[in-house]
């Protein structure tokens, strides 16, 4: 769907459209990188209804100094932060079963396995977290190393480094994949 | 052992696990949830909203100048409509969000005066008599203009509950010529002879073949108003043997199952299983004729049956799954995505790499000019006791624009409008093929008969039990006829049985 109506944009404007429209356009982007952080779907199903819901209340307020998709990544970022803390609080507290989130469970991994080179993004979901993290946000969500560098508020050269990491990996983890 | 791929990296691209967007579920969740309660602060909302349109508007102005432009620099015809006065019109649709993206938007760029209110469309419910419930959605929310079911229509259009709109048309110049044939006479038909509605868009099937197949075989090209014999005869002549991946199939029918293709086929003969009072009506020799060629054909092997697939079904795994699109089938009876599929597979991924065109779909010989299976699908109108009467005919014309129509054909490639357009991508090729034929109203008025779509599917289920199993040699083909016309006649009594106790308790409920 075209956003062309907002070059017309008042006070009048519709805020559940724009929400309808940043949710159909970056929808999937927001979705995926909230699997990759958790490796897990019910989580990502949470965190991408905190994003827009947050986005909806202006609890964060896009200024124009990223693009969309960058100010979208972030808030998603924040929002799993914040579900990590609590899902720890969670299990601590009720003592419930630990699932390891690091890495896929074995539900995400039969799913992830039965994909269009699942093979490759289960090599992928099985790197650690930080390269996991740099790799997708370059590769899949197509940030230039600026902009993952201001995200992750690290260096562009430990971009680079964990990028590079994380490309020397995956064959490894490709490999290991078919010998088991 | 294979090979450690090297270009692993750009496959990342594409997270294939929400193919076709988040599921619109979680979309809803979220709408929901907010709905639900969660207060917007008021002002921090402008800053981004603010912002992030002018931050995309930049963008979306360049990639939409054309449609958008098309939108401003047409002023000639609305001198009767007041450009002035800030009002607003009420629309009903099947959800208030999506009108606004697909019309309302464009409609308020258009005449900045305007303001759209949007209600849904009442909940499809098979239990409920839908035409009572639009009625009182009608009188409860009082719509200025109402998006109608074929069947809606025509109840709410006898009951003198829709406004004609014959005397705008008279007095605007509106030229209904720029419609497809058969269109506005269908609703108009609908309407016992009265204009009351007009729709932006429809369905039909084509015949699409592919030229290479028909050339290396030798067998002639297929025509347009061909009978369904025609068809089976041609598809007859494309050799059946061969493995799967490299076998040839003469015809992919639209529904392409044993009882698919003997619903088609019936179609266009004017056969039912069930007869005007509901009754069973599949012991004639049509109908064993019907299901002989469907038993012959699948017996040959010349005609194709869809495979349950699983794996996945985005990017070229989508177009793969037609076996048309992989040129491996001869011909295919499909809708209007079909022309969009070639040319996108062709694009994107070499797939379709073939000469085609297409032909009418094969029609009843005693009806050459009626298509069997185009349908109105939903019908915009204006409730006769609309306040706004005026500005409802405006948004009408504007849903029907040629602006509109330009703009949706970009959006949604794959459908068919109502407009005599031919998109860019398909210059050249017979597309006429799709607007030749007439779409038959009580076709589209029975589509929504919910009772009997369920039966019909429950005899579907039937036939194609029976002639599978003659098909794989486990009864003779005579003995599946038998069953199927035991089953079917059962089937039928049954629900019938159903429908009476049903209706027993609902009178003895009201009493």
């Amino acid at each position: 769907m075209g956003l062309e109506y907002l070059s017309t944009l008042s006070d009048s404007t519709d805020k559940n459209i724009i929400l309808r429209d940043l949710m159909e356009r970056y929808g999937n982007d927001v979705w995926n990188y909230a699997f990759f952080l958790t490796s897990r779907f019910d989580q990502a199903d949470d965190i991408f209804q905190d994003v827009f819901i947050k986005v909806y209340c202006s609890m964060f307020s896009f200024r124009g100094e990223s693009s969309v998709k960058t100010w979208l990544l972030a808030i998603t970022r924040n929002v799993a932060k914040d579900h990590r803390k609590s899902a720890w609080a969670r299990r601590v507290l009720l003592k419930a079963t630990i699932r390891r989130s690091e890495t896929a469970s074995s539900t995400e991994k039969e799913v992830l396995s039965r994909m269009a080179n699942g093979d490759i993004w289960k090599a992928v979901m099985d790197l650690p977290e930080k390269l996991r993290e740099a790799l997708l946000l370059y590769a899949h969500h197509q940030l230039t190393v600026p902009e993952i560098a201001s995200l992750l508020n690290i260096s562009q050269g430990t971009v680079k480094s964990r990028l590079h990491r994380a490309r020397a990996k995956v064959p490894i983890l490709l490999k290991e994949q078919l010998l088991d | 052992m294979k090979p450690i791929r090297s270009d692993w990296e750009k496959e990342l691209r594409h997270f294939p696990l929400n193919p076709k967007g988040v599921p619109a579920k979680l979309k809803k969740s979220v709408e929901e949830r907010i709905a639900m309660g969660v207060r917007p602060k008021r002002n921090g909302a402008r800053t981004w909203t603010t912002a992030a349109a002018l931050m995309i508007a930049a963008a979306a102005l360049f990639a939409w100048r054309e449609p958008l432009l098309g939108l401003f620099h047409r002023q000639a015809d609305t001198e009767l409509f007041d450009t002035k006065t800030e009002r607003s019109v009420k629309v009903q649709w099947m959800d208030g969000f999506s009108f606004m993206s697909r019309y309302g938007q464009a409609f308020i760029i258009r005449y900045p005066n305007m303001d759209v209110e949007t209600i849904s469309s009442p909940p499809y419910d098979p239990q409920q008599n839908m035409t009572a419930a639009y009625e009182a959605m009608i009188e409860r929310d009082k719509p200025d203009v109402v998006y109608l079911p074929a069947n809606v229509f025509k109840n709410l259009a006898a009951e003198g509950k829709l406004l004609s709109l014959e005397p705008f048309i008279a007095k605007d110049k509106y030229d209904l010529s720029a419609f497809v044939p058969g269109i506005v006479d269908g609703i108009r038909e609908l309407g016992g002879g009265t204009l009351y509605g007009l729709t932006p868009d429809y369905m039909s099937e084509a015949l699409f073949y592919n030229k290479d197949l028909f050339d290396r075989y030798g067998v002639p090209y297929p025509t347009d108003r061909m009978s369904w014999d025609d068809l089976l005869r041609l598809a007859q002549r494309f050799p059946a043997s061969g493995e799967d991946g490299s076998r040839v199939y003469g015809l992919a029918p639209f529904l392409a199952s044993p009882s698919g293709v003997a619903e088609s086929a019936a179609l266009a003969a004017g056969l039912s299983l069930l007869d005007a009072n509901g009754d069973w009506a599949g012991d004639t020799d049509g109908w064993r004729t019907i299901w002989k060629n469907v038993f012959d054909g699948y017996r040959g092997g010349w005609l194709y049956e869809e495979k349950s697939s699983s794996g996945p079904v985005s990017g070229v795994n989508y177009y793969k799954r037609n076996p048309f699109l992989t040129g491996e089938a001869a011909m295919s009876l499909y809708h209007f995505t079909m022309a969009n599929d070639l040319v996108e597979a062709k694009k994107r991924y070499g797939l379709a790499d073939f000469r085609w065109d297409l032909v009418t779909e094969p029609v009843n010989p005693n009806k050459p000019d009626m298509s069997p299976t185009a349908t109105l699908n939903t019908i915009f109108a204006i409730p006769v006791r609309s306040a706004n009467a005026k500005d409802a005919w405006e948004m009408i014309k504007h849903v029907h624009s040629e602006e509109m129509a330009a703009k949706l054909a970009v959006q949604y490639p794959g459908a068919q409008g109502t407009r005599k357009r031919i998109p860019k991508a398909l210059e050249g090729y017979r597309t006429d093929a799709f607007y030749m034929l007439k779409p038959d109203p009580e076709l589209s008025v029975r589509a929504y008969s919910v009772a009997r779509n369920h039966l019909n599917a429950q005899l579907n289920s039937i036939v194609d039990d029976e002639l599978k199993a003659a098909i794989d040699g486990v009864k003779s083909f005579d003995a599946a006829v038998e069953s199927i016309r035991q089953r079917g006649r059962q089937a039928v009594e049954q629900a019938k049985a159903e429908e009476r106790s049903a209706l027993g308790k609902e009178a003895a409920a009201l009493r």
